[in-house]
């Protein structure tokens, strides 16, 4: 094995059934490698997980689907947990709940299938959005890569959130995405759905044979976060793009692809923030444009920094005197426009648009004629830059006027907040949007950005009062207003309790715990199911707080309109 | 709040506790700039992870290592640890990666980590010490006579006697690629760039300070500043990005002050060529009718941006107190190198995918050919396929490093050029 | 008690049908599909009467076979083992259109007809299948996988958030109109989103499900704007392999909204309006095959859009194309181009016979999906078997939709037959299977297996099957929904 061979928590035997299958190279039990291999993304530096995160007792690192299966078999037959990582990256790296936990890590499963004609992906688990956006560039088509970036696992992220910056023309719904699905269930046997089912080597279909039994496989958010087997190939829809190829450019933070004629960008500021939401509308009803978001104001400033110095301390000297009027007054919209067609669509589109800036008193500027990773990887290292940290209470999706609820009511609490000063100073701006369905769908995420030193339990600056008054916030304000307004939270389970949502939503908690005890009898599949924000609620229930209890109560009972009687 | 702490750059483990914690698993220290990804092929920046495939490899995994062992949660002693933190070029990719969206100083870091493993007696590498000794008591790294130091200078290069310029021709080039040595010779020669060499030329002590043996470094630093200083030079000409990276960063970090503040100019042979030929002073009369690509070295390039100390403290939202000047490896020398291929009559220039900042290393720095043979073979290969793939008949690149390592490493077909030698072709000589 | 009364209890008396009339109505469909027997038929109002009665039957272990509607083509809804059925169209309110979000709440019995008149008069249109029964449920529609003849409306499909009843008779909603106080004041949600709530996707289950799974009462169904100016072109070929790429182009391009390749007979049958003269007229004149596509624009300078599309086609077809005619009318046949994009964005009108019983009374279609490089691999094989069958080789129906920007295609056979024709019918039945073998023999898949065809695919698919099987138990643990559909 690699490393030093030490069995402190899994039987040596066990050790080495798994060494014969993916051989000596492939596997460790080194307590440095495994040391080194928890706690990303969130593992630590949402500090909620502290003294949870456990590393793993053995890294094995499959390299087909069979190995993966064999491998699931072998934990199953001896009761131990496994976890699955692809890129590891990010908020989508599985942290480890458990001791005692073999992490079953994908990177080596790396290929990456294109048919070019019928436009879809066929990804291994170890492929990175990155690598599938780039080479259906190459071929004339994108893929919808995600808010978490270009380095999240192209398949998981499809199975944790699969949504982002291209889902104005695209489905938001990653599993409408998948079109051919080879999966190691929990017990260790290989299925494989859509058109795969029928045993022909055909991946262009993710409908099932009758009902498609891949909805087991994911839902909103978080998914089931491992916890239900792993899917080891996907294919994955590509869509139609343009055909010119995009030039990489610069160096460092100034890096970018050069934009071919078809493809542009604008920023448009409006007076108002009621002009640029009509303005939107109108984008939509015209049927016009490819990506169309907005951007928070600290995020534009955090762009704009030129990276000479630390970019937090640019940052601050940026922001810092920038006034709540200011930003009140700040409605910038951010549109792409691509000319699948041909040249002539993307005039005619600007022509469409200008009109509708025109008639909503905007401002339009071309923007720089690169793209600086925003629409292709969605680069979201911002969220980091300000404070080191950044604590997403709640995400949320549904229809316009739901969002456009859920974020004014997150800002005027937080604006209301007595103990706002934890967190930097938004200044009354509005969170981000992403819109969807030609408008008719948006998405926003609600963060604070407390200090990543303060609420670290292990830092000399650690600030226990803080994370007393935070951790109760961030777990309970989310939920608050999703329940309000009605939007989706897509982060559930993964940011705040399972049972919480599932008390709101028809009790699903109910339905998913039929299906785990189903497929997973011996619950080994992933590190913690439901996640461990459940573990941290049940250890300190005071973390719901009385108004969110309360609100639960109302929802849960109803009396529920939906039924028209 | 704790009174804040002081901290600064340097080598000291210490005063690196915020990167090693506040790593948040982004990865861009094991992918290129995802701008310039092109496809599934060429996409990774991190050699040793992306051969080895467990994390710890790779600059993140290194950031978790760091901080447990901080923390006391692992064995200093383990000679595996070593291993693992060796296993490593050094090559500043993760570093250069990470600095696009944050300011963690990775590089930093791992050169600190190095630092502390020699200190606790769990360092360097076996493989390491013998070419260490040879530094110490031959003052090379080859462990040869001294006297024959400047056998490389043929018959037909005017030396000065005493000269502004002083030419640092470095150990490779001195005794090994003496080709390099020669054709940077004649490159000065012919733009008429009066020259010095230094009599007692020693090893620049690269090797010694990238395996972490900074008492050893620090002293060698002294003692070659004191040696340039006595020559009177005003500018030393490099010819090898080790030795050139040595004096102008590497040195000023080990005895706290600036480049800025070490007394004479320090510039690599190409910078010097590329400024030449704008002026004319250097003309190209023969023809290199050839598809090239160029391998951009990590000394020269990424690494080589001049070092600027700092003393501070982390204040509130963990912002530096000052702010810090922030070197991203954008700054390096990548231009000249390009430009001077461009000039010369018939080289038709191809990038390969992973270029400028973004460069795939060598495969032959931190001790890693020393220690981990395989690591630096395959590393090479993996740069000559891609080069390879560009459809180019040739790899330039100028670093005697580099050369060395290509030159090993499996032979696919492809030539490898030292961009002295180009010159010097291209001169005439 | 009998189960008669309890039902009766439920619903009303009047509301549960046993006379011969109603059990020869219920228990047949326009399919080849046997008549099936059955107790009697069910019909409640409301979700509250229609979760009672399943949960009865959870309780006696008698069978329920949902129905929608009373026009079914596929036989899932005959009833295969007895029990009752369900007959759902008395739920057919449209409970709300909402404006700013363009998605309407509809019952279950909600049919095309009635939503396209709701839709009309606010100046919408629905995204619809290709000439739907104006009687038929729209969520069953979606639910039995239709698909949409416009391909620039993917967005995650039409339905969206459902109400479900369980086969154990528990209530659910799927998608985010899961929430508890869906529609209560201050909740502004639309239910738009259809996955979750939670790991797991529930509206995938149900699709294809033929009422196995869950019995639906309403789901949230998004609409459209009707366009400005629409242009309709036509390509013509001989042979189907001759308009696939130019198909995918088009498609890549994103020159259109509807897009349909046909053959002539089915073709002829849609635009037939004298029979049985102008059909007979109408299958000569026609071209073997039509490529029909419709390029329309909304409100914002609607001919410039246009324009640049109709540039694009014109370049491409002569570029490429050049043998191929890019037409704007079919010859012989007046304003084809301007009724079209009327017909295609509407049922079929309910003053005239449905456009597939029109010709012979009976049409059996066979329904598949496959890649559009690969549609000519079925057309020869399928015909063979039909004239085997001593079908009339002119006479099979063929319409291909591509589906979601030409990454996959759904190819329907259509078999026309006398349906009060014992004999014929009987042939079709032989017609069916055989071809039907013949499609899974050379790849195509079936996501709406009817008939012989879940056999055929289920045992060849045995893997899958037995998920399928471990799904369905945890919904319909007594295996009551719908018995002897699929592979249950």
């Amino acid at each position: 094995m690699k490393g030093r061979e030490v069995f402190d928590q899994i039987p040596e035997e066990v050790c080495r059934e798994l060494e014969a299958i993916v051989g000596s190279e492939h596997i460790t039990t080194d307590p440095n490698i495994r040391m080194a291999s928890y706690g990303f993304g969130f593992g630590h530096e949402v500090y909620w997980f502290q003294g949870i995160v456990q590393p793993p007792a053995a890294i094995v690192m499959p390299k087909t689907t069979e190995e993966v299966a064999k491998i699931v078999k072998v934990c199953n037959r001896y009761g131990i947990p496994y976890f699955a990582v692809s890129s590891g990256c990010l908020v989508t790296a599985s942290p480890c709940f458990l001791q005692n936990v073999v992490n079953i890590d994908l990177k080596r499963m790396n290929n990456l299938e294109i048919d070019e004609k019928n436009m879809f992906a066929i990804v291994e688990s170890g492929v990175t959005a990155a690598q599938v956006s780039a080479e259906a560039n190459n071929r004339d088509m994108y893929y919808v890569i995600t808010g978490g970036g270009g380095l999240v696992g192209a398949l998981c992220n499809n199975y944790s959130f699969g949504w982002g910056h291209f889902c104005w023309r695209a489905t938001s719904q990653s599993q409408r995405r998948w079109t051919g699905i080879e999966w190691v269930s929990p017990e260790g046997e290989i299925y494989r759905m859509g058109s795969l089912a029928s045993g022909d080597d055909n991946w262009f279909c993710g409908e099932g044979l009758g009902p498609n039994v891949s909805g087991l496989l994911y839902g909103v958010g978080g998914g089931w976060n491992g916890a239900m087997g792993i899917t080891t190939r996907l294919a994955l829809r590509l869509y139609p793009f343009q055909p010119e190829p995009l030039e990489p450019q610069g160096m460092g933070g100034d890096s970018g692809v050069k934009l071919p004629a078809r493809v542009k960008y604008y920023n448009i500021s409006f007076p108002t923030k009621e002009a640029l939401l009509k303005s939107i509308d109108k984008i939509g009803e015209a049927d016009i444009a490819h990506v169309v978001n907005i951007v928070p104001s600290f995020w534009r400033t955090m762009a704009k920094c030129p990276g000479v110095h630390d970019i937090r301390n640019e940052f601050y000297e940026a922001w810092g005197p920038v006034t709540e009027d200011e930003v009140r007054k700040t409605n910038i919209l951010r549109v792409l426009l691509v000319g699948r067609t041909s040249l002539k669509q993307l005039e005619y589109e600007e022509r469409v648009l200008l009109d509708i800036v025109n008639e909503n008193g905007g401002t339009p500027r071309r923007a720089k004629p690169i793209d600086e990773g925003t629409f292709r990887y969605a680069n979201t290292a911002d969220m980091w830059m300000m404070t080191g940290a950044y604590a997403m209470t709640t995400a949320g999706f549904e229809v316009t006027r739901v969002i456009k609820a859920q974020n004014e009511m997150f800002r005027d609490r937080l604006v209301a907040l007595p103990f706002k000063k934890d967190y930097m100073d938004q200044k009354g701006e509005l969170p981000w949007y992403l819109m969807w369905a030609r408008g008719r769908v948006r998405y926003t995420e609600n963060h604070v950005q407390p200090d990543a030193r303060v609420v670290d339990p292990e830092d000399p600056d650690f600030n226990p009062e803080l994370t007393t008054r935070f951790v109760p916030w961030a777990v309970s304000e989310g939920p608050f207003i999703n329940f309000k307004t009605g939007s989706v939270e897509t982060f559930g389970g993964v940011t705040h309790p399972f049972w919480i949502e599932s008390q709101a939503n028809q009790h699903f908690e109910v339905w998913a715990r039929k299906f785990k005890q189903e497929f997973d009898p011996k619950g080994v599949s992933g590190a913690v199911w439901p996640w461990a924000i459940d573990k941290v609620v049940e250890g300190a229930p005071a973390v719901v707080t009385e108004e969110l209890r309360e609100l639960l109560r109302k929802t849960e009972q109803g009396p529920w309109l939906g039924n028209p009687e | 709040m704790a009174e804040k702490k002081k901290f600064s750059l340097g080598v000291n483990l210490d005063d690196y506790r915020y990167e090693a914690r506040h790593c948040d698993g982004q990865n861009h220290c094991r992918w290129i700039d995802l701008n310039h990804v092109t496809g599934v092929d060429f996409s990774w920046r991190c050699p040793p992870w992306q051969k080895e495939g467990f994390h710890v490899y790779g600059a993140a995994g290194k950031c978790h290592l760091t901080y447990h062992l901080m923390m006391g949660r692992l064995d200093w002693s383990d000679p595996g640890l070593r291993d693992m933190v060796y296993e490593d070029m050094l090559c500043g990719a993760c570093d250069t990666g990470c600095k696009r969206n944050l300011d963690l100083e990775i590089q930093l870091m791992l050169e600190s980590l190095r630092a502390r493993l020699v200190e606790k007696g769990n360092g360097p590498m076996p493989q390491h010490v013998p070419i260490t000794q040879n530094i110490e008591s031959s003052h090379n790294r080859y462990g040869i006579t001294q006297k024959k130091r400047f056998d490389w200078v043929p018959r037909d290069v005017k030396v000065a006697d005493k000269a502004d310029m002083l030419y640092f021709a470095g150990c490779r080039a001195a005794f090994v690629n003496t080709e390099i040595a020669t054709a940077t010779a004649h490159i000065l020669n012919a733009a008429k760039a009066n020259f010095m060499v230094m009599k007692d030329e020693p090893c620049c002590g690269h090797f010694v300070f990238i395996t972490g043996q900074m008492a050893k470094a620090k002293k060698l630093a002294q003692d070659n500043l004191k040696l340039i200083r006595q020559s009177g030079a005003k500018t030393v000409v490099f010819s090898c990005p080790e030795c050139y990276k040595a004096f102008k960063v590497d040195y000023p970090k080990l005895l706290g002050f600036a480049t800025s503040d070490l007394g004479f100019e320090v510039k690599h042979i190409t910078e010097l060529a590329d400024q030449w030929v704008k002026e004319g002073n250097l003309k190209f009369t023969n023809r290199i009718d050839m598809k090239l690509t160029y391998h951009d070295p990590c000394n020269l390039g990424r690494l080589s941006e001049p070092w600027i100390p700092w003393e501070g403290v982390r204040g509130d939202w963990s912002r530096l107190d000052p702010p810090r000047t922030m070197r991203r490896g954008t700054q390096g020398v990548y231009e000249p190198p390009r430009n001077i291929l461009k000039a010369i009559p018939g080289i038709d220039l191809v990038e390969m995918v992973r270029h400028h900042d973004n460069a795939w290393c060598c495969g032959n720095d931190g001790g890693v050919k020393e220690a981990f043979p395989d690591l630096a073979l395959w590393t090479a290969n993996e740069r000559l396929r891609e080069a390879a793939s560009t459809g180019a008949q040739g790899v330039v690149s100028a670093c005697p490093a580099c050369k060395e390592n290509f030159n090993d490493a499996a032979k696919n077909g492809i030539k490898f050029y030292d961009i002295t030698e180009l010159i010097a072709t291209a001169i005439g000589k | 008690m009998a189960i008669k009364d309890q039902l009766a209890q439920i619903v009303g008396k009047d509301n549960v049908l046993d006379s011969s009339d109603a059990i020869e109505r219920y228990g047949k469909d326009h399919s080849i599909e046997r008549p099936g027997l059955f107790t009697c038929a069910v019909h409640p109002k409301t979700v509250s009467e229609t979760q009672k009665v399943v949960q009865l039957a959870n309780e006696l272990k008698f069978a329920v076979v949902p129905q929608s509607s009373g026009i079914h083509f596929n036989g899932a809804a005959v009833p295969k083992e007895g029990g009752i059925v369900l007959d759902l169209s008395r739920m057919n309110r449209i409970v709300d259109i909402v404006d700013d979000s363009m998605v309407a709440h509809l019952q279950v019995g909600v049919t095309w007809e009635q939503f396209q008149t709701a839709l009309e008069a606010k100046g919408y249109r629905s995204i619809i299948p290709l000439l739907p029964h104006p009687e038929r449920s729209v969520i069953m529609d979606w639910l039995e996988r239709e698909q949409p003849v416009a391909q620039n409306y993917e967005c995650a499909g039409a339905l969206r958030s459902m109400q479900v009843i369980w086969g154990n008779g528990e209530l659910f909603v799927t998608g985010s109109a899961s929430i508890g106080s869906f529609r209560q004041p201050g909740v502004l949600a639309d239910g738009i989103i259809p996955a979750g709530p939670g790991p797991m996707s529930y509206d995938t289950f149900l699709y294809g499900a033929q009422g196995t799974i869950g019995v639906v009462t309403w789901g949230v169904v998004t609409f459209e704007e009707i366009p400005t100016i629409s242009k309709t072109f036509f390509i013509p070929a001989p042979k189907v392999e001759d308009v696939i790429e130019p198909l995918y182009r088009i498609l890549r391009r994103g020159v259109c909204n509807e897009c349909l390749l046909i053959n002539n007979i089915n073709l002829a049958t849609i635009l037939t309006e004298k029979w049985p003269e102008q059909f007979a007229e109408l299958r000569k004149l026609l071209p073997p095959w039509t490529l029909i596509f419709i390029s329309s624009a909304l409100k914002r300078r609607p001919e410039e859009k246009i324009a640049y599309q109709e540039e694009f086609l014109r370049d491409m077809m002569s570029s490429y194309f050049s043998k191929l005619e890019l037409l704007t009318t079919l010859p012989g046949l007046q304003a084809v181009e301007r009724k079209l994009p009327q017909m295609l964005r509407k049922p079929w009108p309910k003053d005239k016979t449905y456009w597939k019983h029109a010709y012979k009374g009976g049409c059996q279609d066979l329904t598949f999906m496959t890649t559009l490089d690969r549609v000519d691999r079925y057309i020869a094989p399928v015909v063979e078997v039909a004239t085997k069958h001593g079908y009339p080789a002119n006479d099979v129906g063929c319409y291909i939709q591509p589906v979601e920007d030409g990454h996959a295609c759904q190819i329907q056979f259509n078999f026309f037959y006398n349906s009060s024709d014992e004999a014929e019918k009987e042939r079709i039945r032989g017609l069916y299977a055989e071809a039907a073998a013949a499609v899974i023999e050379r790849g195509g898949y079936f996501t709406r297996p009817y008939h012989t065809v879940p056999d055929m695919v289920y045992r060849k698919a045995g893997d899958y099957a037995a998920l399928l099987k471990r799904v369905k138990k945890q919904f319909d643990p007594n295996g009551i929904l719908n018995p002897g559909n699929l592979c249950f």
